[in-house]
């Protein structure tokens, strides 16, 4: 317990030592203005900060797309917010080169009901629903599996969150078919029941 | 009976469902044309529907990318104009038996959220997504002026019916009235009661959805929604924001109490009330205010949510537009 405790403060302690690589206000303001002011817009500049100084993985999060009421109003302000910041985080990833070995998931835990309810919104749907990959080795423009016309149910091609766990990985070079070890207990670091979806890596 | 005769007979309390017809898809927006003798719906397959009132005809005009909310015509009916979300304007010829358009322009970059036509039937205004409002020769479909200075988005246009000048309210609360011919802003109306902006979902919503003026001239009605404690969620209740004209201040609020919804549209009655249509998770009213309180006098549950409304000409008869692909029609007359 308390060497977990040490090792807790010790991280702390070494993120705070580097304190500066979490300041956004750095970056030039040509590059403030680029991604926007609003946070999504500083937390995308933020990302790229801190992929360009060796930080291994980096989430940045856009929410409010619970859009049960007026879907169509909302995701113009939340895409139209989207948008700009995003598109400039790829290019400028693309620009230095680190888009070549940095892969990028775009997801949500689920998707909204391919059918419009009363209120104009979109409801929950777990049935069917998209992620986007790009960089490190994942192939530009392929598309994998497809829902039926009516966007309901996959037609063809399922994958669950096993292919995607695999093909994230190898996206990136890890071989998925190791363990971790956990005080000298063997974990997968993939369901070894499963893999990438290999039409997916270059 | 004239119009002017049978509508002064209108009682709200007296209101009731006379009438259904039903489309495929669920119904957005709808409006009376000016003859008295249809009833134009859009719906949620993209479509434009007129109805005829007495057979119960339907006519399917094919022609928008997308939905439907701004709906009119000429003075004389010959034309009926539409504005979709596809940001683009198409006038079809409601005399003749084709359903294509006569012509069709893009006029808005995004959608049109609301078309009014003037009062002496020249010109045309459009509100849409570009935060732009547009002046357009009605016969001709030229554009005439580019009303810009809106924040955020259009919602509702509005010529004022005797005045030189033009109103356009915004997601903001922002309404602001355009003077004509030098379509520059003289003055501004507060309605921010009817925005929103929620910290925690991070959205603006509400917005200035239907302007009406009253029959005296003297009051200015923005309808919407307030106390929007989920934006997201479809939590808040209807608003009507009542100014006086001259002065712009705030005269009443009228409310509907223990009701969540929004006030799609209203109007004024000549018989002296003011009505909205009203849709939101306690589903679909017909709202009526006797301009003393700000609590309504009466309302009628619909049988679903409505969308949009209107008053046809005879003042006795209300259109409602619904989701569950049903137009209604309500009558006001005092007997059955």
């Amino acid at each position: 317990m308390t060497d977990a405790y040490t090792a807790s403060y010790e991280q702390a302690l070494d993120l705070m030592h580097r304190r500066e690589v979490f300041d956004v206000t750095k970056e030039s303001k040509k590059d403030q203005d680029r991604y926007g002011s609003h946070d999504f817009g500083r937390h995308c500049l933020l990302a790229r900060r801190l992929l360009e100084r060796g930080i291994t993985f980096v989430q940045v999060t856009h929410s409010n797309y619970d859009t049960h009421n007026e879907n169509f109003n909302f995701h113009l302000e939340q895409l139209g917010e989207f948008d700009g910041p995003f598109a400039t985080l790829v290019s400028d990833l693309a620009s230095s080169g680190l888009l070549e070995h940095t892969l990028i998931v775009v997801l949500s835990e689920f998707g909204r009901t391919p059918n419009i309810n009363q209120y104009f919104g979109r409801d929950h749907w777990g049935k069917a629903w998209s992620v986007c990959l790009g960089g490190a080795n994942i192939q530009s423009g392929a598309v994998w599996g497809a829902t039926n016309a009516q966007g309901t149910e996959v037609a063809e091609n399922e994958v669950d969150h096993g292919h995607l766990f695999h093909t994230y990985l190898q996206a990136v070079g890890v071989d998925t078919t190791e363990s971790f070890d956990i005080d000298g207990r063997p974990m997968p670091i993939a369901d070894p029941a499963s893999e990438p979806i290999k039409d997916l890596l270059s | 009976m004239n119009p002017s005769t049978s509508a002064a007979t209108a009682d709200p309390k007296k209101v009731k469902v006379i009438k259904e017809l039903v489309h495929d898809s669920p119904l957005i927006a709808c409006r009376f044309d000016p003859t008295g003798q249809y009833v134009i719906a859009t719906s949620q397959d993209n479509k434009v529907l007129r109805w005829d009132l007495e057979s119960g005809e339907k006519v399917e005009y094919i022609s928008h990318d997308s939905w439907v909310r701004g709906i009119e015509f000429s003075v004389d009916g010959k034309w009926l104009i539409t504005g979709g979300f596809d940001g683009r304007l198409a006038w079809w010829d409601l005399s003749s038996t084709s359903t294509e358009p006569a012509r069709k322009l893009d006029a808005h970059e995004g959608w049109i959220r609301s078309c009014h036509r003037s009062p002496d039937g020249q010109l045309l205004i459009t509100g849409g997504n570009d935060n732009l409002a547009k002046i357009w020769n009605l016969g001709t479909g030229e554009l005439l002026h580019t009303l810009s200075g809106h924040e955020k988005n259009v919602y509702s246009v509005a010529f004022h019916p005797t005045l030189s000048c033009v109103l356009t309210g915004d997601l903001a609360g922002v309404v602001n009235e355009w003077d004509w011919p030098n379509h520059e802003v003289t003055r501004s109306f507060d309605a921010k009661a009817l925005h929103t902006y929620n910290g925690g979902q991070r959205v603006d919503f509400g917005g200035v959805r239907s302007l009406a003026i009253s029959n005296d001239e003297k009051q200015l009605a923005c309808g919407g929604l307030h106390n929007a404690s989920n934006p997201l969620g479809s939590v808040h209740d209807p608003l009507i924001v009542l100014f006086d004209w001259e002065s712009q201040k705030v005269t009443k609020s009228l409310i509907a109490p223990d009701l969540k919804g929004g006030i799609w549209r209203c109007l004024f009655h000549t018989a002296g009330f003011l009505f909205g249509a009203s849709g939101g998770s306690s589903g679909g009213y017909l709202l009526f205010w006797d301009m003393e309180s700000e609590k309504d006098i009466h309302r009628l549950k619909l049988p679903h949510l409505a969308r949009d409304m209107d008053l046809h000409l005879d003042g006795l008869r209300i259109a409602t537009s619904h989701y569950d692909k049903k137009l209604r029609i309500c009558s006001l007359a005092p007997q059955d």
